[in-house]
C-alpha cells in the first residue's frame, strides 16, 4: 500500500508541473458552455415588422396579440414586433436584420366582420427549414390567441397540458449536464495524457517495462489520479451550474460522481492505450480528445437521449456517455432518482471493465515491448 | 523564390513526422459533420397520440397530417399508441370534460425547447381543425418565403463548418509542429539559419493554408454529396476563407512558440476553433439569436466569413449587414495576427536573451 501511495504522489508531482494542461477538462468545456448559453440562453423571439394597413380595429388587435403569446422556450413572446415604417421594414428584411414581415390588408376588419375570407400576408426567412417551420407554427399560436381574443366561436378541441414538475427545465440546463459529462471525460483524458506523456518524455517507460513487479503498480495510480481530476473538472462545472442555473444534485452527488466516474474510467483507458500504443503520442491524444468531443455532440450532449432515442446514431451507443447522460440529468436537474439507474450502472461498469481489461492488456504489452 | 520553394518543400516533408495528426486535423470536422447531419434537427417531429375512437378524433388525426410546409416536409409524424402514459417524451389524448372536448398533451421529463415544439405543433393541428369549422370566417395566412424552397438545416450547418474545418487544420497543425520544434530541439536550426525569418514564416503559412484548404474542400464535398446543394462559385467560397486561415495559422504557430509544448498548443487550437465555431454563427446566422449573442458573434472572424459565403449557397441572397465593415474587420484581424506572429517569433526564436 505504501508503494502505491509513493507512486501516486510521484504521479501527482508530475501533474503539478503542467497545471495548464490539467485544465484540459475545463477550458474547452467552459468555452462550449459559454457559447451555448449565448446561443440559447438569451431572448429568442423572432424580430419581425408588422405593416398594419387595416382600416378597422382588428388589425391593431392582432398587433397587440403578438406580445401576449409567450413561448415556453424562454418565457418571452414568440415574436418581437419592431416599430419600423414600411421602407425600413423591407430594408431590414432584405438584409436579414429581421426574420419576417406580416402585412395586414386594408379590408382585414371588414372581412372578419363579414366572414368573408380574411387573410394576412406573411413574409419570412426560410434559409433554414427549421426556422421556416417555426414561422409557420408560431403563426398558428398567434392566430389561436387572436381567435379567442375576438370571440370567434369556440374551437372543436381546446388545448390542455400537463407537466411532471411545476417548473420547466430549459434547454441550456439540459446542455450544461452534457458539458459536465464532457468535462469529466476530457479532464480524465487530458490528465492521463499528461501522465503518460511525461513518462515518455522522461524516458521512464523503459524502466517501467523492465520492472520485475506487476505493471498495475504503475497503471493504477495513473488511472486513479486521472479519474479524480476528471471528477474534479466535472465538479467545477456542477458548482458553476449550481450558482448560475440553480441546479444541484444535493445528496445524490455521490451517484453523479459514480456514473460520471465510470464514464471517465472508460475514456481514461482509451487515452492510456492511445498514449502508449500510438506511434505518435500526440496523434493518440488528439484522436481521443476529438473523439470524446464528437461523442458529446452525437451522444446526448445537446438534448435528452430518451426523448430522441430514434435519432441517436448507432455509433453513439458504442460509448458510455450516451447511457449515462440522462440519468445524471435526472439527478441534477430533476432531483429524482433515475428509473433506469441500476441497468445504466451495470452497463457503465461493463464499459469500464471492458476498457480496463483491454487498456491494461495493450498497455502492458507495449511497456513490456512484447509487440 | 527558389529558397522559398525549398523551404516549402521542407515544410511539406514535416507531414511525414506526424501523418496521423494531419489526417485527424483535416478529417475530424468532416467526420463530425457526417455524424451530426444524421441527428440534426429536422422539422418533422414524432408525436405520440392515443388512438382516438371518436369521429372528432379521426378529424384531428386528419388535421395533424395537414401541418407542414407546402414547399418542404410535414411537421408531424403521428405515432398512434394505446397507452396514455407520456413515457420519457409526451402523449396527446382527446378527453371529454364537462361536455367539452380537449386535446390534452402530457409531457415527460423534457426540456422547454421540446415542450415549445410539441405545443406549437399541436396548436397548429388544432387550428387547422378550427379553420375548417369556421369556414369563410377563418383567417388565411398567405405565405411568402424568402427563398423558393425551405433549405435543409444541414446545408447551413455544413456551410458554417467549412470555416471550422479550415481553422482547426491550420491552428492545430501549426501549433503542434511549431511546439515539436522545441520538444525535438530543432528550433536551434531556426535560430542559426541565415535565411530571413519572414521567408520561413511565409513558407509555414503557405503550407498551413494548403492543409486548411484540403480540410475545407473535403468537408465541402461531403456537404454537397449529403445535401445535393453546391455553392454557385467554388473559388469564391475558398477565397473568402483565406483571412480566417491566416488568422488560425498565426494563432496556432504563436501557441506553439509560446507554450513550447504540443499538448497545450493543441488545447489552445481546439478551444479557439470550437469557441469561434459555436459563437461565430455556427448554428445559425448571428442576427437570428439574441442581441448580446449577435454583438459578441460579430467580434468573431467566423461570422463575417459565413455571411460572405452565404450568397453562394443561398440563391445569391445577401445577409451581411455591413459588407465593407466586415471586410475591413477581417483585414484588420489578419494584419494584427501576422504582426503578433512576427513579434512572438522574434521574441521566442530570434531574441538574444534566449
Amino acid at each position: 500500500m505504501r508503494r502505491l501511495w509513493i507512486l501516486f504522489k510521484t504521479e501527482f508531482n508530475v501533474w503539478r508541473h503542467d497545471p495548464i494542461t490539467a485544465m484540459g477538462g475545463i477550458i474547452p468545456c467552459f468555452f462550449i458552455l459559454i457559447a451555448f448559453a449565448l446561443l440559447f440562453g438569451g431572448r429568442l423571439s423572432f424580430p419581425i415588422a408588422v405593416i398594419n394597413n387595416d382600416q378597422g380595429d382588428y388589425g391593431q388587435l392582432l398587433v397587440e396579440t403578438f406580445p401576449e403569446v409567450i413561448s415556453p422556450l424562454d418565457n418571452q413572446p414568440y415574436y418581437a414586433v419592431l416599430s419600423l415604417n414600411e421602407d425600413e421594414a423591407w430594408l431590414a428584411y432584405q438584409s436579414y436584420q429581421i426574420e419576417g414581415i406580416w402585412i395586414i390588408p386594408e379590408e382585414f376588419s371588414e372581412r372578419i366582420t363579414a366572414g368573408n375570407e380574411p387573410s394576412i400576408d406573411m413574409h419570412f426567412m426560410n434559409y433554414n427549414d427549421d426556422r421556416a417551420k417555426n414561422h409557420r407554427i408560431y403563426s398558428s399560436e398567434i392566430l389561436w390567441a387572436f381567435y379567442h381574443k375576438i370571440g370567434l366561436e369556440e374551437p372543436l378541441l381546446e388545448i390542455a397540458e400537463e407537466y411532471p414538475l411545476p417548473e420547466m427545465v430549459d434547454w441550456v440546463s439540459v446542455i450544461s449536464i452534457g458539458i459536465v459529462l464532457l468535462s469529466v471525460t476530457l479532464g480524465g483524458i487530458f490528465n492521463m495524457f499528461i501522465l503518460t506523456y511525461k513518462a515518455q518524455m522522461g524516458k521512464v517507460t523503459l524502466e517501467m517495462g523492465l520492472s520485475p513487479r506487476s505493471l498495475a503498480w504503475v497503471l493504477v495510480p495513473k488511472t486513479v489520479l486521472a479519474t479524480l481530476f476528471g471528477l474534479a473538472s466535472g465538479t467545477v462545472f456542477l458548482v458553476v451550474i449550481r450558482f448560475w442555473l440553480g441546479f444541484w444534485p444535493g445528496g445524490n452527488l455521490w451517484a453523479v460522481w459514480l456514473l460520471a466516474g465510470l464514464v471517465g474510467v472508460f475514456w481514461i483507458q482509451v487515452a492510456l492505450v492511445m498514449g502508449l500504443i500510438a506511434r505518435n503520442y500526440m496523434a493518440g491524444a488528439i484522436g481521443s480528445v476529438l473523439g470524446a468531443m464528437i461523442i458529446f455532440f452525437v451522444g446526448g450532449g445537446l438534448s435528452m437521449v430518451r426523448a430522441h432515442q430514434d435519432s441517436v446514431t448507432w455509433i453513439a451507443w458504442l460509448f458510455p456517455n450516451t447511457y449515462a447522460v440522462d440519468p445524471i440529468r435526472d439527478l441534477v436537474l430533476f432531483n429524482t432518482w433515475p428509473v433506469d439507474f441500476m441497468p445504466v450502472l451495470l452497463k457503465l461498469v461493463g464499459f469500464a471493465i471492458f476498457a480496463i481489461f483491454f487498456g491494461s492488456l495493450f498497455s502492458v504489452r507495449k511497456l513490456r515491448k512484447l509487440d | 523564390m527558389r529558397r522559398f520553394s525549398l523551404l516549402l518543400r521542407n515544410e511539406f516533408k514535416s507531414f511525414l513526422t506526424a501523418p496521423v495528426v494531419h489526417l485527424i486535423a483535416i478529417l475530424q470536422p468532416t467526420l463530425m459533420y457526417i455524424l451530426m447531419s444524421v441527428i440534426m434537427v429536422v422539422p418533422t417531429f414524432e408525436m405520440r397520440i392515443v388512438n382516438p375512437s371518436s369521429s372528432l378524433g379521426a378529424r384531428f388525426i386528419a388535421a395533424v397530417d395537414e401541418v407542414g410546409s407546402p414547399i418542404g416536409p410535414d411537421y408531424i409524424e403521428p405515432i398512434l399508441v394505446d397507452d396514455p402514459s407520456p413515457g420519457f417524451r409526451q402523449v396527446v389524448e382527446i378527453i371529454e370534460t364537462d361536455g367539452n372536448s380537449t386535446a390534452l398533451q402530457t409531457y415527460g421529463y423534457i426540456d422547454s425547447n421540446l415542450v415549445k415544439n410539441l405545443r406549437n405543433r399541436l396548436t397548429a393541428a388544432l387550428l387547422v381543425l378550427w379553420n375548417i369549422d369556421l369556414g369563410d370566417q377563418g383567417i388565411t395566412i398567405h405565405e411568402h418565403p424568402w427563398l423558393p424552397n425551405d433549405i435543409p438545416y444541414t446545408v447551413y450547418f455544413g456551410m458554417a463548418m467549412i470555416p471550422l474545418a479550415a481553422y482547426l487544420a491550420a491552428a492545430m497543425i501549426g501549433g503542434y509542429l511549431m511546439a515539436q520544434e522545441f520538444e525535438n530541439g530543432t528550433i536551434l536550426i531556426y535560430r542559426l539559419c541565415p535565411t530571413s525569418y519572414p521567408l520561413i514564416l511565409a513558407a509555414k503559412l503557405t503550407r498551413l493554408m494548403i492543409i486548411a484548404f484540403t480540410g475545407a474542400v473535403i468537408l465541402y464535398l461531403f456537404l454537397g454529396l449529403i445535401t445535393g446543394i453546391w455553392s454557385s462559385s467554388f473559388i469564391a467560397v475558398f477565397v473568402i476563407l483565406i483571412p480566417l486561415i491566416l488568422i488560425a495559422s498565426c494563432i496556432g504557430l504563436a501557441a506553439g512558440l509560446i507554450t513550447h509544448s504540443s499538448l497545450p498548443s493543441f488545447l489552445i487550437a481546439l478551444a479557439s476553433a470550437f469557441a469561434f465555431w459555436l459563437i461565430g454563427s455556427g448554428f445559425g446566422l448571428a442576427a437570428g439569436f439574441s442581441t448580446i449573442f449577435e454583438k459578441i458573434s460579430r467580434l468573431i472572424p467566423n461570422t463575417p466569413i459565413i455571411e460572405m459565403m452565404f450568397p453562394y449557397f443561398y440563391y445569391g441572397r445577401q445577409v451581411a449587414a455591413h459588407p465593407l465593415a466586415a471586410n475591413l474587420q477581417l483585414i484588420g484581424y489578419t494584419l494584427f495576427s501576422l504582426i503578433m506572429l512576427v513579434f512572438v517569433y522574434q521574441k521566442r526564436v530570434l531574441s538574444k536573451d534566449r
